[in-house]
């Protein structure tokens, strides 16, 4: 949008654009695009995983005493991935099979160094924009989901699985924000699925109320409506209101359900090759294991793609100084995440492409920044962009509790995108061989990366939706430029 | 001929050099006083200078040294010329010379010449003088360039004012309540006088009517007017007031039992209790509803339940933790302070400035750090220090800034960036840089109030938070006050005197522009006692109109100047609270005050479903009304309502109850229901049995009715 744009004309080319309409307006000076993906999958595995152990492998430097961080380049032997020239940390060895199905970005910068803080990481990675943004900026899941509108009928569009709902945990709160539709309002809210073992359980009558009883009420309510005051029989709000409640009803007959029936439905050794490969048992934290949740969730959540869900998140629930998130003991937790998400990662993958899925549908793996080297074994305040520049000379790793990487590092970190359109077997963009590793070559731009995603779905990164009386765009201003090398 | 010689002009114009000695003509015509008179700086002129000139003669980029931004800037000489505009002399105006060519290089340069209408538009308002007609609104950059580098309270000389605006002598004071209540007395003084209330003949409550119902007689007599041409008015002498009301296309006004929930919610945020409904229907007293408003306003503990979500949404209460750096956690402080009923100026001088605080020695005590609020404005880096200042400015002065933080306003000519840092630059307690969409310039503007008020400086050398505070709920500041009667406004009505309520601006009228002035100066005039406004307006009787879809407002953002009539009020969904608070007295018929939603710090699914924010980073001045089927599910199948509504304590009486149909009504709806309502219902129980689930069932039936869902 130019900037001598002025309030009245803004205001025309909004109307005539159709903004703020809940079907797809996207308004946008750009061009029409051609979507080469329907749908999308995010797996948001937040804690900030060390890029250098998983997908921007480097070297394997084991432990020594008294060792130099700058010394320290990996903790995990190579292993090679199906596709020459990509290399992972050994414990993927099932992601390493599916490399070929898919792209991986090495070279994803921040705008900004968040220091100690997820939160704000967080909320950047799945917003695109930098909190605080001045307004309730809406999640991927719902610029998706309100541009593209359902796919199917009775299928919500932006479904997410695997975060707990109710809270009063403060953290937890904040995150429920970031994740939920922001300014575009509870019509782009997800459908949350807690736990895939228990299903959407607002699509189910309520214990005790059958489904003949639950119409029967309906009907009540029906009836009671019209015999009502009359203003409001007339009124075009009561009257919408009518309408969603008809419309919940309807998705109660949702095919979503029956994607839910999945333990019912599928044999037991499919549900097992989804599930991870570690016991609660062989954990070092053991108050952070979520049994086959995860796994559970990719099988939901190809289940629900096949059903014709527009977007599916699936989270690795984050636990602030668990999982992902590691300040000590980084070799070995990081040993433990590989083995809880890689088996269901990888086997999701090759499900999706073995049933022809992969063809329109996007598959992204994001988690909030990369880590490095730190000064102290649990580096939960390091100044801001402390890390960042820390070529490890002066750090010594005085004890394997310190080994690993458990420094935040906001200046570069990895994504993976599968099908819909994405390259088969290409890497894109190179990062330093020692710390602090920060991209030497291709640098991207969230903002362009979230571009890219959004031009595979056909939605233009200037497309925008008014909010207090001016354009808000999907696209930090409206700005972003989609990397067309990764697309096929 | 003719036709060929312009041609080869034209060709030589297209040539580059040559074309810049010949300047391109623009016809003046003759100016007609009259209709110069009309022309208005912030209707016409200003938004043309803006389209055609800004991109280089904005505050930032001051090309020739010469800037648009105002009047009084555009009376100043730009490097190379005289004045740019001179009042009443229109073609000795630099700015006329340089549009005509007369200057060269021409203006706008290398771009299209100016339309004859749009230069004889500029010559004919500088011809009728020049006149400011934006209330002071850019005047304050430039007093700025004038000003001493004194502190405030050097530049004053009333005794009072020094006391104000010095910290120290302000916290040497004993009586600081004292002290602010005779400074505001002082400040009244510099009103200008009340808008008279005009008259009208139809039946009215108080003041407010009048101005209400004026717009309906002037839009009765235009629509009048116009159906006159086409055959004898429609329209006979109406007899009784209320066929008078009719006549003037208003709704008649509600009755007794949408009255009592209607007044119940909006003052309490609780519906009545059966037995509250049936007191008041039986009350025969003429003046019960003005007894019901009383009784309500006087609950003090509920009445502040009820603002207290408003607040903790508007200030972006709450504190998040994870290293997120935030404001503090409000609640506690915003009960107690509405409970109290403290003066909504001195109660904002409190969170702006607590140094300034009025009530700070009443909360010494173990209660003394919830009581008292901290880190409001947040100003550690430049980037917290415009979010806060433009939290503030839009819960406050009604203003919406946000985009002026990093660029200048594009839809809202009113606020340059440089205005808004400058307002920045008070509450941060040092001058802003002037960063541009992420560059930084290296220029400092200079701090200033962007309001400037009589008697008061616009700018100081120290205690800025001090004198930003002062102004900020000044009486005579014009948004101030505006800025909340016109929130109590939206908060009744569904819709504000001005729309949108967070954005006040020159270029779009309020819907009734002299009843909006009288109340911000009738609230202030009254010590800004909220509950003194709030009364005024449920006495009124618009306030008491029933609600009808034919005759409610509607605001279009895209049409911001369709008139708004308040012939009947809109329909307003309910809150989060007080949809769940209302669910629990209708099947318990009781709910305890620390029961009420506000007081949870849970976030449920339901309660995010209906609106309640789970966290809030952002704030916002009102909760969205959208319908959505996430929301709709969580109401048919939802495991918290469903363990609220059956597992009502009345229900198992009810049953067993053979009046139970009207109980039911008067529980959930506040009324009785109708034959045919009770023939549903009644059925319905006779059908599946008179069980605890099947009146549980009623109640849900009810409960999830638009009746219930919406205030009307």
């Amino acid at each position: 949008m130019s900037q001598t744009l002025n309030r009245r004309e803004f205001l025309k080319a909004a109307a005539a654009a159709g903004l703020g309409a809940t079907l797809p307006g996207l308004a946008s000076a750009s061009p029409k695009l051609t979507p080469t993906a329907d749908s999308m999958v995010l797996i948001w595995l937040p804690g900030g995983i060390a890029q250098t152990d998983t997908w921007d492998y480097k070297k394997h430097t084991p432990y020594e005493t008294n060792m130099k961080g700058s010394q320290m380049l990996g903790t995990c032997p190579a292993l090679s991935t199906n596709v020459d020239g990509i290399t992972f940390g050994a414990g993927l060895e099932n992601m390493a099979m599916v490399m070929d199905k898919g792209t991986l970005l090495r070279s994803l910068m921040s705008d900004t160094k968040f220091g100690a803080i997820h939160l704000k990481a967080q909320y950047y990675a799945m917003t695109g924009y930098i909190f605080p943004s001045g307004v309730r900026a809406p999640s991927i899941g719902s610029v998706v989901s309100r541009s593209l509108g359902r796919r199917e009928p009775n299928v919500p569009p932006y479904i997410y699985i695997g975060r707990d709902i109710d809270t009063s945990d403060s953290e937890k709160l904040f995150i429920s924000e970031y994740l939920g539709p922001g300014f575009y309002g509870v019509n782009h809210a997800p459908f949350m699925i807690p736990d895939p073992a228990g299903g959407m359980s607002t699509l189910y009558a309520a214990a005790g109320v059958g489904q003949e009883r639950l119409d029967r009420r309906q009907a009540l309510l029906n009836s009671v409506y019209k015999a009502g005051p009359r203003a409001l029989n007339e009124s075009s709000k009561a009257a919408d209101y009518m309408k969603v409640m008809a419309d919940a009803r309807a998705m109660m007959d949702s095919p979503v359900k029956k994607a839910v029936d999945f333990m019912k439905d599928e044999k037991p050794e499919v549900i097992e090759s989804y599930q991870g490969e570690i016991s609660k048992d062989n954990l070092l934290d053991k108050g952070y294991y979520f049994g086959n949740r995860f796994g559970n969730s990719l099988l939901l959540a190809r289940r629900l793609v096949e059903t014709g869900a527009r977007f599916v998140q699936v989270e690795y629930q984050y636990g602030p100084f668990k999982g992902f998130d590691m300040h000590e003991n980084g070799r070995r937790r990081m040993e433990e995440m590989k083995r809880q998400i890689d088996r269901p990662i990888g086997t999701f993958l090759r499900d999706m492409d073995a049933r022809g899925l992969l063809d329109r549908t996007v598959v992204c793996i994001m988690t909030e920044f990369g880590r490095t080297i730190a000064s102290e074994p649990a580096a939960g305040a390091e100044p801001d962009g402390f890390a960042e520049r820390h070529t490890g000379e002066k750090l010594t790793i005085a004890n394997e509790q310190m080994f690993g990487f458990h420094g935040h590092f906001s200046s570069c970190n990895c994504m993976l995108f599968f099908g819909g359109g994405f390259k088969r077997g290409f890497a894109y963009g190179n990062t330093a061989p020692t710390h602090p590793m920060v991209a030497v070559e291709s640098p991207v731009h969230l903002i362009d990366a979230l571009a890219t995603i959004y031009k595979a779905l056909g939605i233009p990164a200037d497309h925008s939706y008014v909010t207090e009386g001016r354009p808000f765009y999907v696209t930090k201003d409206g700005k972003g430029e989609a990397i067309l090398s990764l697309l096929a | 001929m003719r036709t060929l010689l312009a041609l080869i002009i034209l060709c030589f114009l297209g040539a580059g050099a040559f074309a810049q000695q010949k300047p391109a003509e623009v016809k003046i015509r003759p100016i007609d006083a009259k209709e110069a008179a009309k022309i208005s700086w912030t209707r016409d002129v200003q938004p043309l200078l803006q389209a055609k000139c800004s991109e280089c003669h904005s505050s930032d980029e001051r090309k020739n040294e010469f800037e648009i931004t105002s009047v009084e800037t555009l009376r100043t000489k730009g490097r190379k010329d005289g004045p740019g505009v001179l009042p009443g002399r229109p073609d000795e105006s630099a700015i006329i010379q340089r549009i005509r060519g007369q200057t060269m290089p021409q203006m706008p340069k290398d771009r299209p010449v100016l339309s004859e209408d749009e230069l004889h538009l500029l010559r004919m308002w500088i011809a009728a003088g020049a006149k400011d007609d934006s209330g002071g609104a850019a005047a304050a950059a430039v007093s700025v360039a004038t000003a001493t580098t004194r502190p405030a309270y050097e530049q004053v000389s009333d005794p009072l004012a020094k006391e104000i605006l010095d910290p120290e002598r302000f916290a040497a004071c004993e009586d600081k309540l004292g002290l602010l209540v005779k400074w505001r007395e002082a400040r009244i003084g510099k009103l200008k006088a009340m808008p008279s209330v005009p008259k009208v003949e139809g039946e009215t409550n108080n003041s407010l009517d009048h101005f209400i119902a004026a717009k309906w007689e002037t839009d009765a007599r235009d629509k009048g007017q116009g159906t006159r041409d086409k055959g004898p008015s429609p329209q006979p002498s109406p007899l009784s007031t209320g066929a008078r009301g009719k006549a003037l296309g208003a709704s008649d006004v509600c009755d007794d039992s949408t009255f009592a929930r209607r007044v119940y919610l909006d003052v309490i945020g609780l519906i009545p209790t059966v037995e509250q409904t049936q007191k008041f229907l039986n009350d025969q007293s003429a003046n019960k509803r003005e007894k019901l408003i009383d009784e309500l306003l006087g609950r003090n503990a509920d009445y502040a339940a009820h603002w207290t979500p408003f607040w903790e949404d508007a200030l972006g209460s709450g504190v998040v933790t994870g290293g997120l750096r935030a404001r503090g956690n409000y609640q506690e402080w915003i009960r107690k302070s509405f409970e109290e009923n403290k003066p909504y100026d001195l109660l904002v001088l409190e969170l702006v400035n607590p140094r300034m605080s009025a009530f700070a020695k009443a909360a010494a005590g173990p209660q003394a750090k919830s009581l008292t609020p901290k880190d409001y404005i947040l100003t550690k880096n430049h980037a917290e220090t415009l979010v806060s200042v433009s939290n503030a400015s839009q819960v406050f002065l009604g203003t919406s800034m946000k985009c002026a933080s990093c660029h200048n306003h594009f839809l809202n000519s009113e606020w340059p960036q440089s205005r808004f840092l400058a307002l920045a630059g008070l509450f941060s307690e040092r001058d802003m840089e002037s960063i541009r969409c992420e560059k930084q310039s290296g220029r400092f503007i200079r701090a200033a109030f962007p309001f400037p008020l009589p008697d008061l400086p616009v700018t100081t050398s120290k205690a800025r938070l001090q004198l930003l505070a002062v102004s900020l709920i000044d009486p005579t500041n014009p948004r101030f006050g505006a800025t909340i009667v016109n929130r109590l406004w939206k908060r009744y009505f569904g819709l504000g005197l001005f729309e949108p309520v967070d954005d006040f601006r020159l270029d779009t009228p309020a819907s009734h522009p002299e009843l909006l002035e009288w109340l911000a100066q009738d609230f202030v005039r009254h010590g800004c006692d909220l509950k003194h406004t709030i009364r005024l307006i449920l006495t009124s009787r618009a306030y008491q109109l029933g609600y009808d879809p034919a005759l409610e407002d509607h605001f279009d953002v895209a049409k911001p100047m369709e008139p708004r009539f308040f012939r009947s009020p809109s329909l307003r969904r309910l809150t989060a609270e007080q949809f769940m608070d209302g669910v629990k007295i209708a099947v318990n018929q009781t709910l305890s005050p620390s029961a009420r939603l506000f007081r949870s710090n849970n976030s449920t699914a339901l309660s995010r479903a209906l609106g309640r924010p789970a966290a809030r980073g952002e704030i916002s001045t009102g909760r969205p009304d959208d319908v959505a089927v996430v929301q709709e599910l969580e109401l048919l199948n939802g495991k918290e309502i469903h363990s609220i509504v059956y597992g009502g304590k009345t229900l198992s009486a009810l049953a067993g109850d053979q009046g139970r149909l009207d109980k039911i009504y008067l529980a959930a709806l506040n009324r009785l229901p109708t034959d045919q309502e009770r023939s549903i219902a009644d059925e319905y129980i006779r059908t599946n049995g008179a069980s605890k689930e099947v009146i549980g069932d009623v109640f849900w039936a009810l409960i999830c009715s638009p009746e219930f869902q919406y205030i009307k």
